[in-house]
């Protein structure tokens, strides 16, 4: 099978800031129908590689695709493609919901009573019905969230960024946008999105790419960069340190696998490739050995974790310190931007 | 329409026939057009929902009118006219015109300030339709801010003593000058950076060109360095070619501008809109890029 056009295609994205480089020679491929996750600390240069994709930046150099099409030589094809969800909600404060989704179906070109269905649709999709007609200004954060959401949504586009679309949500309300992001993804929208979580990545994105000092530093599955940093694990904690020397001894023999011992954490750890069959034996060990244990779990890698095993240093102080990418914050941007 | 073959970089063929559009779709002016009217309600919901500054923008203005008309008095008078309050009106009226820079001005950088124009600019939407709904919706409101001073000079014993026909021709000038002003308003609000920044530069600007005109005071009771300034004023133009159109008193004067007043009152802001709407324009494409 041949590979089929991208639906995203950068090379070399340059971005400066006076003295710093927020893009620093990007490159990015995202096939059509895939969700691709953006990682990346504070600084990294992930909103302004979403910014430069949604034609609201001209690169210094490089050029992408969009859907296709050109995102400086052909910035208005590209626009009647795609959906952006910023990292703030973008909408119109004193606007009510409706009105915010008449207004931009409107502007993306639909006549008033397609915009009136369209607006009814998404409010129903959304679970916005009952709060319709009441301003944005309003809205609670994870309601306004989804009415952003909806909003990226009513031209249906063939390209969709989400810009740390769950920064600032409850739990439920998180669970509400990764659920919106997964039923889009399987109806065949293409979605790049950013964010700073492993965990989110791991849950919503085919693959992954990360992005540091303005450069992507590694792509792949989820799985594939957890392997890198290690992988899942299982941890077991003892309440008493003077056990933690019996609990590795104990996991060793229960387990393959390296076992480490963390004694600062009273934590003994083991990879757990499989998860479920790694965790079923560590209880089981522990079970009946008498050993007085505080908490087992599985963890999965962090972004730091992720971090530290490809760059050796934390993720830490990317934006604001002296190596770091200041100019990248979005205060910076949103101020470049006007 | 296909874009394949634009540009230099060898790029994957787009998808079949271009984006899809909407059934229907509005293309070129029309969209434009469009727009322009949707944004436009939207400004006018704004100022439905915050009605603060609207409400501030008329009252001081009337207020004004009010003192200037029975503070001053006929002190101000111009020898040989009885009529204070009537010489007055269309002056207070222009001036009216000239403050309407700043709610422009302020408009525009809260415009392009807020979170949402980062979408507008993601939307394939027509690029002048932000500046043409700020201009449509201050146009609106400075025909309002018209009506409510002449209503209120009506109050004071004010009367267009030319018939409707001049009276008309009037407001249409004050118009004309204000769609001027409104451009100018647009292009100051694109220029600096913050809303703020703006009412701490537009009014300074704005003060010294409503006082350094013959509205109020004749050119011959300046000191004639001053005289041809306040002469030249476009503002005086204005003052003087409404108040001929009203019917109105006017000051004396023998200065080619004031003579030509009407001509003036013409001219200086079509070529101020020739001049500052292609620059506002241009200057809003460029933000951000």
């Amino acid at each position: 099978m041949t590979h089929p056009t991208p639906a995203i295609s950068a090379r070399g994205l340059r971005k400066r800031y006076g003295s710093t480089r927020a893009l620093d020679g990007v490159d990015l491929t995202v096939p059509p129908g895939t969700v691709l996750g953006l990682l990346g600390p504070n600084g990294a240069g992930k909103t302004t590689v979403v910014r430069t994709l949604a034609t609201l930046l001209r690169p210094d150099a490089g050029h992408a695709l969009v859907a296709g099409y050109d995102v400086v030589a052909q910035a208005d094809l590209v626009r009647t493609r795609i959906g952006l969800t910023g990292q703030y909600a973008s909408v119109d404060e004193l606007l009510t919901g409706r009105e915010n989704l008449v207004m931009f179906s409107r502007l993306y070109g639909f006549g008033p009573r397609e915009a009136a269905d369209r607006a009814e649709a998404l409010l129903e999709r959304f679970d916005l019905v009952g709060a319709a007609d009441r301003r944005a200004d309003g809205y609670s954060g994870g309601m306004r969230r989804r009415l952003d959401l909806a909003v990226s949504l009513v031209q249906g586009p063939a390209v969709l960024f989400l810009d740390e679309p769950t920064t600032g949500l409850d739990p439920r309300s998180r669970l509400q946008v990764w659920d919106s992001v997964r039923a889009l993804a399987a109806s065949g929208t293409t979605v790049l999105l950013t964010t700073q979580y492993m965990e989110e990545a791991d849950r919503l994105a085919d693959s992954v790419a990360v992005l540091d000092r303005g450069r992507v530093i590694a792509e792949g599955t989820p799985d594939s960069l957890k392997t890198r940093a290690g992988g899942d694990r299982v941890d077991v904690i003892v309440r008493d340190p003077a056990d933690l020397e019996a609990a590795a001894e104990l996991l060793r023999s229960a387990v393959p696998g390296a076992v480490g011992v963390h004694r600062r954490e009273q934590r003994v750890s083991v990879p757990a490739g499989d998860r479920m069959a790694v965790l079923t034996a560590v209880v089981r060990a522990l079970d009946g050995s008498g050993l007085r244990v505080e908490d087992v779990g599985v963890r999965r890698p962090s972004l730091d974790e992720v971090f530290l095993a490809l760059t050796g240093e934390p993720a830490a102080d990317r934006s604001g310190g002296g190596s770091g990418n200041p100019a990248a914050s979005d205060n910076t941007l949103r101020k470049e931007y006007r | 329409m296909t874009a394949a073959g634009l540009g230099t970089t060898p790029r994957p063929t787009p998808p079949g026939d271009g984006p899809p559009r909407p059934p229907g779709a509005l293309r070129g002016w029309r969209k434009a057009l469009s727009d322009t009217l949707v944004l436009t309600r939207r400004n006018l919901l704004h100022m439905a929902r915050d009605p603060f500054e609207p409400a501030i923008a008329i009252t001081m203005p009337v207020m004004m009118v009010l003192l200037f008309g029975y503070v001053f008095g006929d002190v101000m008078a111009p020898p040989g006219t009885d009529g204070y309050r009537a010489f007055l009106v269309p002056a207070m009226v222009a001036m009216v015109m000239v403050y309407g820079v700043g709610g422009t001005a302020s408009g525009i950088a809260r415009d392009t300030d807020r979170d949402v124009m980062s979408r507008f600019r993601t939307l394939p939407m027509s690029p002048v339709a932000v500046l043409g709904a700020r201009v449509l919706t201050d146009m609106a409101r400075a025909g309002a801010e018209v009506a409510v001073l002449l209503l209120v000079g009506l109050a004071m014993g004010w009367r267009a003593e030319d018939g409707p026909g001049g009276a008309a021709a009037a407001i249409g000038v004050l118009l004309l000058f204000r769609l001027a002003l409104v451009w100018l308003g647009v292009l100051m609000g694109l220029l600096l950076p913050t809303p703020d920044a703006v009412s701490m530069v537009v009014y300074p600007l704005v003060f010294p060109v409503t006082m350094l005109s013959t509205s109020f005071i004749p050119s011959s009771a300046m000191p004639s360095w001053l005289a041809p300034v306040s002469e030249w004023n476009p503002l005086s133009a204005v003052v003087t070619a409404t108040r001929d159109l009203f019917g109105n008193p006017s000051l004396p004067s023998d200065a080619w501008p004031s003579e030509n007043a009407l001509l003036l009152a013409l001219a200086v802001p079509v070529l101020a809109v020739a001049v500052a709407a292609p620059l506002a324009v241009r200057r809003f494409r460029r933000l951000s890029r």
